[in-house]
């Protein structure tokens, strides 16, 4: 039987203890003056986040214009085709790359603790971190353009255009480097928001209750953690080529620049929904607001995301339909583009359903115009979607402006709709007042008409003939007056954002201890009043809208009566709870500002950056100061049983630490394997890839490195295993010495393993820049180095910390960290083997 | 709890995870075909490699119905709620239409042209 809490039997009693509250607002404080850079508020961050974000919306709008301008009249010289290659190539890259992720993450870190009943996220230096890496990364190769050297290879970046033959100059490396890094930054941000939404959602919030925008975060994660990869691995790969001339993507040496657009899209499209479910999501929080009803269909419109999270991983190939792939290859990309309309429009029927039964819709708030909007403009896209994954009218389309209008469609009417919808919507969450109706109105109107009169010619001037990405076109060709039609709507759409900057001027003023609050009279949590320390007690959930369904939450969360109203020993702290059922587990401390998120983060961006312009020692310095700042942040982050269990009420003690594997920090470093297993997936990928396609460029079984030397190289890998697994016995029963021996010669191991294969290899006279098939074995063996090398750091660090007395069975995680890397390493280093000497064996 | 997490999550994503596999497993193959033309021989009128496609098709099907069908079980054993029980059959499911739409084509395209 279960029992309905009532008043009487909320977890804290009143009145609350003096001081309680100011105690809590101290260990929450925000940095003030200088170290107000130190800040790792997940509401401070979330917010720099997105006006960043914005601020690279705007950028890249710039950059649109300039290009609609140079296309208003045919024959145009304004603007030349050197610096027009550079505005396409900007505008894409800087809006998928660091406008459209980078937001709907900023979205997630403002609003996702809140909405689950968390005081922040569970690792929050980590999004300060993400964020500084983003924001001086982008920056800085933003400004590549002022200086000419900004890519032009398209925001895809197909080789050869841009292998080093055809693009001798930096502009490709900035990117290849830049987004690169830029990346790393978007999986940082994903791990740490799937560990949020999985282990710190409020008591009693089931995977049946969970908001959906958490759900598509969830989802979200999942597809940047398996997605990102395979570009990383592709810009690496290209790099590569570029610097060392190894041949990936050179079909005279059995390369293959195909192998390029089968990594570029097993991620490129995939990222098209990491940018719309997320947008989906606010869109299925901001229904049921407007409407005064819940969602409808909330399990169809969760099932509809999970299964577009992996449909979408099958349409790759529908970007390459013109490249010669055999025509059942593509019917089969073709088949899976039509079959994700299927959760698609399961989503879109629930959001109608939703509005049709609404108890509250009238007078038609700005949100609500946006989301209208959205559908609009979104299903039109959607169609245009279905006809170009049929094959035959794709032939015709591809590459002409009727794609140009098909994406816009899709990626304007699918996330910046709901984006800006969702501006309006949760402003009063973080803002003293919220923004304006009246301009708003303007704000919607300016950009829906104008997006609609820029884009929808496009389909015209595309079927017409006309190629994307040319600079100019001939008087002749009689495409004059559509592109002057888009042209005005361009500026029309600028004139929109212009009058919503305004209104953010105007009303915009940030702050969280005095928001305006639930003005829609919304359900869900975020609403509750907040403070800098997010919900002064966290409730237990019974329903999808707490707010509807539990009468009086508001008062009783700000009066301290529900969990954990207090800062135990005066830390910042967050509840942890179980994943599935969400009970509470223990309580989280969470670390406070510092400046090492921002030194690291200026020590990567300059690492990378500075190695685009092969400047070395500088570069090398950057590394150092990033390492050092890693190491300074992390030598505290292992916390131990320095606190005394903790009542959160009800009754209910919970430790205030956590080891081994029910801990958050072990979640994250699970995720963490699985980036680095796919990052070794699509490299095996490429290697198979090369084979299939040019096999001849394989040896001969006897032109390989003796059979003894990756025996050897195992047997090596597999001493690793041994030691690491000793040594978890060995940090059980606390021997400080053996561990250390144990950890050292383990990593030791893990590193000589890939450079006695290396050197097998070379010693066969074997060389990177010969073959495709060299290439990708040095590649291989490289990236089985590389993890030898992570080893040895994490060894040394961990070693380290055993030292000086860090390291004890109930303080761990440094160690269990270190040692599920080496598990990992020596998984992957036996597949490598089996790879680079089994395999050619046995097709050879 | 993390091992009963891992495997709830695995019952849960069974479908689209499956239909994942079976995706990456009917493009390679046909992929495979094309470029080494040694699986291109015809049997009853389908070349071997489309064959194999069918058959990964049913083994796709069959493994779908089975998850949806265990994890029924599971979910009443345990007493969790009947969501997980529902998301799983729901995924299962909308995979299962992916999956043959997906391989209707092998009987309406050649292989390899």
């Amino acid at each position: 039987m279960t029992r309905q809490p009532t008043q009487t039997e909320l977890p804290n009693a009143l009145p609350r203890p003096e001081g309680e509250l100011e105690q809590l607002e101290r260990a929450w404080k925000r940095p003030t003056g200088w170290r107000a850079l130190t800040v790792v508020n997940n509401t401070s961050i979330g917010l720099l986040y997105i006006a960043t974000a914005l601020l690279f919306f705007i950028l890249a709008g710039v950059l649109g214009l300039m290009m609609r301008t140079q296309l208003a009249a045919p024959d145009s010289n304004l603007i030349g085709h050197e610096l027009y290659n550079q505005l396409f190539t900007m505008h894409g890259t800087v809006m998928m790359f660091l406008f459209a992720v980078p937001a709907v993450e900023a979205v997630a870190v403002l609003l996702l603790p809140n909405m689950l009943g968390a005081r922040d996220l569970p690792f929050p230096r980590l999004s300060a971190y993400a964020y500084w890496a983003y924001a001086i990364g982008g920056l800085v190769f933003f400004c590549s353009i002022f200086v000419g050297l900004a890519p032009d290879g398209g925001w895809f970046m197909y080789p050869p255009l841009t292998s080093t033959q055809y693009s001798p100059a930096v502009n490709a490396d900035l990117w290849l480097l830049g987004i690169g890094f830029i990346e790393i930054s978007a999986i940082a941000g994903a791990i740490e928001l799937a560990v949020g939404i999985l282990r710190t959602r409020a008591p009693g919030m089931t995977l049946d209750k969970i908001p959906v925008f958490a759900w598509v975060m969830l989802v979200f994660c999942g597809m940047v953690i398996i997605a990102f990869p395979a570009v990383i691995v592709a810009t690496a790969l290209l790099e590569l080529e570029r610097a060392f001339d190894m041949p990936f993507f050179i079909a005279q040496r059995g390369g293959d620049p195909l192998l390029w657009q089968h990594l570029f899209w097993f991620f490129g499209h995939p990222e098209v929904y990491i940018i719309f479910l997320p947008a989906a999501g606010m869109v299925s929080m901001m229904i049921p607001a407007m409407t005064g009803t819940p969602l409808v269909g909330y399990r169809l419109v969760v099932l509809a995301v999970v299964s577009t999270g992996f449909l979408s991983f099958g349409l790759w190939v529908h970007h390459m339909f013109a490249t010669g792939i055999p025509q059942l290859s593509l019917s089969f990309a073709s088949a899976a583009s039509m079959a994700v309309s299927v959760p698609t429009a399961i989503q879109i029927f629930a959001w109608i359903a939703t509005i049709a039964a609404a108890v509250r819709l009238r007078p038609l708030k700005t949100p609500m115009l946006f989301i209208l909007g959205f559908f609009f403009v979104f299903v039109i896209g959607g169609l245009t979607g279905v006809m170009v994954a049929v094959i035959p009218f794709d032939l015709q389309a591809h590459d002409t402006y009727f794609v140009v209008a098909h994406l816009h469609y899709v990626l304007f009417g699918g996330m910046v709709f709901p984006l800006f919808a969702a501006f309006y919507y949760w402003t009063p969450f973080i803002s003293a007042r919220r923004l304006s109706e009246r301009l708003g109105r303007w704000a919607f109107w300016l950009m829906f008409v104008g997006f609609n009169v820029a884009f929808f010619p496009m389909h015209f001037t595309g079927l017409a003939g006309m190629p994307r990405r040319v600079y100019t076109y001939a008087e002749s060709q009689g495409l004059g007056p559509l592109n002057m039609l888009s042209t005005v709507g361009a500026y029309l759409i600028a004139a929109g954002v212009l009058v919503f900057l305004i209104d953010l001027a105007r009303n915009f003023r940030p702050t969280i201890d005095n928001n305006a609050g639930n003005v829609w009279d919304a359900g869900t949590l975020e609403w509750l009043p907040s403070g800098s320390y997010g919900l002064r007690s966290v409730p237990t959930v019974t329903s999808r809208e707490p707010l509807w369904d539990q009468p009086g939450l508001a008062r009783q969360v700000v009066d301290g009566q529900h969990y954990l109203p207090n800062s135990p020993a005066g830390l910042r702290t967050t509840l942890v709870t179980s994943a599935l059922d969400a009970r509470p587990d223990y309580v989280l401390p969470l670390p406070g500002p510092a400046w090492s998120p921002l030194l690291a983060a200026v020590g990567t961006a300059g690492f990378f950056l500075l190695l685009t312009f092969k400047l070395m020692l500088l570069a090398g310095a950057f590394g150092v100061l990033a390492v050092v700042s890693l190491w300074h942040w992390l030598w505290d982050a292992d916390t131990g049983p320095d606190y005394p269990p903790v009542e959160i009420g009800g009754g209910l003690r919970l430790p205030m630490m956590c080891s081994g594997s029910a801990s958050h920090a072990s979640w994250a470093m699970v995720l963490l394997l699985i980036v680095c297993a796919s990052i070794f997936g699509s490299l095996m990928f490429s290697y198979l890839f090369l084979w299939t396609t040019n096999p001849q460029a394989w040896p001969a079984a006897n032109a390989l490195p003796a059979p003894g030397w990756p025996m050897l190289s195992a047997v090596m890998v597999l001493a690793a295993a041994a030691l690491a697994a000793a040594a978890g016995r060995l940090m059980t029963q606390d021997r400080q010495a053996a561990l250390r021996w144990c950890v050292t010669g383990a990593a030791l191991l893990l590193a000589a393993a890939p450079a006695l294969d290396l050197t097998a290899q070379w010693q066969t006279g074997l060389r990177p820049q010969a073959t495709a098939y060299t290439a990708a074995t040095y590649a291989v063996a490289g990236l089985q180095a590389l993890f030898g090398g992570i080893s040895v750091v994490m060894a040394i660090f961990t070693v380290a910390r055993s030292l000086a007395g860090r390291l004890r069975p109930t303080r761990r995680a440094a160690f269990d960290t270190t040692r599920a890397m080496m598990f990992y390493t020596v998984a992957q280093g036996l597949i490598a083997l089996a790879l680079l000497h089994a395999f050619p064996r046995l097709t050879g | 709890m993390k091992t009963r997490f891992s495997v709830e999550l695995l019952y849960l994503i069974a479908g689209p995870l499956i239909w994942l596999v079976h995706f990456l497993f009917i493009y390679i193959v046909n992929a495979l075909a094309c470029a080494r033309s040694a699986l291109t021989g015809l049997w009853l009128g389908l070349p071997v490699s489309s064959w194999i496609i069918v058959a990964g098709s049913a083994a796709a099907l069959a493994g779908m119905a089975l998850a949806a069908w265990r994890q029924r079980a599971r979910v009443h054993a345990q007493n969790a709620p009947p969501f997980h029980a529902w998301l799983c059959a729901a995924l299962c499911w909308l995979s299962a239409v992916a999956v043959v739409w997906e391989t209707l084509p092998v009987f309406l395209m050649a292989a390899c042209l």
